[in-house]
């Protein structure tokens, strides 16, 4: 019941900003780590901003899942799990931190006019670390379970590839390639990592 | 002059960065650290800083493919070498120990690297019994940091973990007594969660269980022996419930249930109740159509230590199950075939 990475993005600009985030990177070597890391926020990055407000969407890849939840204010909250993790919950996990984080933080905080204004702001959420470590484990999960919201499982968008997110004509790689995100050696990264088809886990 | 250079120097410089390349590596590999080794292969795309052959912090070590195979052309001579000339082989020690360790971080199905290691150990099965322990303990945290880094092949490695048992029947001739439920933790679930489904990690899980159990014969022991036991048998089922469709963590969950643990039967039930229930009522709230979780399921429940109440626990889950995921009908059936097939007077 692997989580690795749970977070709330500002989705109301291009790029969309990571607000706060916290990622499981234990099945990675220290080594490898920073751009497995780098690879995670670009995918809830790409992922949030093809989500539109009061829509909820499954995005599957390489054995894992991207679940997300755009919030009619601006913001999206993003959880990647390995693919069985049970979809329903994720998405209650992403309500239950989207109303948390709401709550925590004005709209004011982080609404603006300006793109720029808010590309260096970070808004905590205390519990998220929790979060991340606690609901991978099963009966941690059931109790969420068992406090059921109403969510309708079948509003959930499914994709089977990151690329039927895409728009028309949009390649991922030239997405990687442009991302100011990635670095240069974490490009290089996703590129061998393609040739030999071997997993990137969260791409 | 000519700045070309000739053909035996070209040989006797790219020979000269073959062994610097083994050296750098090599002496990663016996860094003395308390913790395991954490090795890992570095893609292309992370490259080494040039001069530099290994990569290390604290005892995280990473290594390129590419200098690898360089340090592996130069421990297989010195390997050769040593092995050939067996005058040689005893003041060889540390030569032949660096050697095979390259060679078993390339490749960790040589055999014969393995089985060097054992002699150089068994040469001192003759002297003190401490020095020899020394030198097994030290043997065991070597194959240790193999069998638990990121390393594809090596987690599943037949040869390294038969010579993780090599070392421990040794231990065992000593008669020094070993914690089976760390080496579950430490080792084993390590192992089997770096590459999934992992027979020889199981495998040896179960050997190792039967081989340090303080048998119920020793009734002495029998308290430690029973808390011990209901330890195991929580670790593996919370890891089972973490990693649900490994059908290998859920076949040693068996093997516990079944075959450890308390003489009585009446105690033995309850423990298998018990786990049976936790599964049963996770698989039902997580919809669960894991082949893995349902082949466990319906051994338990159609075994003599199964309750009433279990078995109609289970048919009820099974239906409700269906209903919710048509997809994963043919396991669930499957299941309660098995089980009406196979069911076998219960206790309770």
């Amino acid at each position: 019941m692997k989580i690795y990475y749970i977070g709330i993005l500002k989705n109301d600009i291009k790029p969309a900003h990571e607000l706060c985030a916290e990622k499981d990177l234990s099945a990675y070597g220290i080594f490898t780590r920073s751009s497995v890391s780098e690879f995670m926020t670009f995918s809830a990055k790409t992922i949030a901003e093809r989500t539109r407000p009061g829509q909820r969407q499954d995005v599957e890849s390489n054995e894992s899942t991207c679940h997300a939840y755009a919030h009619q204010s601006g913001l999206c909250s993003i959880l990647i799990t390995e693919q069985t993790y049970p979809s329903l919950i994720a998405h209650q996990i992403l309500s239950k931190i989207m109303d948390e984080f709401l709550t925590l933080h004005p709209l004011s905080s982080f609404t603006t006019t300006s793109a720029n204004a808010s590309l260096n702001t970070t808004l905590d959420l205390p519990n998220l670390r929790g979060y991340l470590l606690q609901y991978q484990d099963p009966e941690n999960v059931d109790s969420v379970m068992r406090v059921q919201r109403e969510l309708d499982e079948t509003k959930i968008v499914l994709h089977k590839t990151i690329e039927s997110v895409l728009e028309r004509n949009v390649k991922l790689e030239d997405l990687v390639a442009k991302s100011e995100g990635l670095s240069g050696q974490s490009k290089l990264f996703y590129k061998q990592a393609k040739k030999q088809n071997s997993c990137c886990v969260v791409m | 002059m000519s700045r070309a250079l000739d053909p035996e120097t070209v040989i006797s410089l790219q020979k000269a960065s073959l062994q610097t390349v083994y050296n750098d590596i090599a002496l990663a590999l016996s860094t003395s650290t308390s913790e395991l080794l954490e090795i890992e292969f570095l893609p292309k795309s992370h490259a080494i800083p040039t001069g530099c052959s290994v990569l290390i912090e604290g005892n995280n070590i990473a290594v390129t493919k590419v200098k690898l195979v360089q340090a592996f052309m130069v421990a297989r001579e010195i390997f050769f070498k040593y092995m050939r000339e067996c005058a040689e082989y005893d003041s060889k020690e540390k030569e032949l120990l660096d050697a095979t360790a390259v060679i078993l971080l390339l490749d960790p199905e040589h055999l014969t690297a393995a089985n060097t290691r054992k002699r150089l150990i068994r040469k001192y099965e003759s002297g003190p019994g401490r020095e020899l322990e020394v030198l097994l303990r030290k043997e065991l945290w070597f194959v240790d940091g193999y069998l638990t880094s990121r390393l594809h092949r090596h987690t599943k490695s037949p040869t390294l973990w038969g010579h993780r048992r090599w070392i421990l029947e040794r231990l065992k001739d000593l008669k020094i007594e070993h914690d089976a439920l760390q080496d579950l933790k430490l080792v084993v679930l390590v192992a089997a969660e770096r590459h999934p489904r992992n027979y020889y990690a199981w495998s040896h899980m179960r050997w190792l269980v039967q081989v340090f159990d303080n048998s119920p014969l020793h009734p002495e022991h029998g308290s430690k022996t029973l808390s011990d036991h209901s330890q195991m048998i929580s670790v593996v089922k919370n890891w089972c419930l973490r990693n649900p469709s490994d059908t290998s963590g859920f076949s040693f969950l068996l093997f516990c249930l079944f075959k450890l643990g308390a003489p009585s039967a009446s105690a033995r039930t309850e423990v298998c109740s018990s786990a049976c229930a936790d599964v049963l009522r996770l698989a039902v709230s997580f919809k669960w159509t894991h082949e893995s979780v349902w082949v466990f399921l319906r051994t338990v429940v159609a075994s003599e230590m199964a309750t009433k109440k279990a078995r109609i626990d289970f048919f009820q889950a099974i239906e409700s199950i269906s209903v919710a995921h048509p997809d994963g009908k043919r396991v669930l059936d499957a299941a309660k075939e098995w089980c009406q097939r196979n069911q076998k007077g219960c206790n309770k």
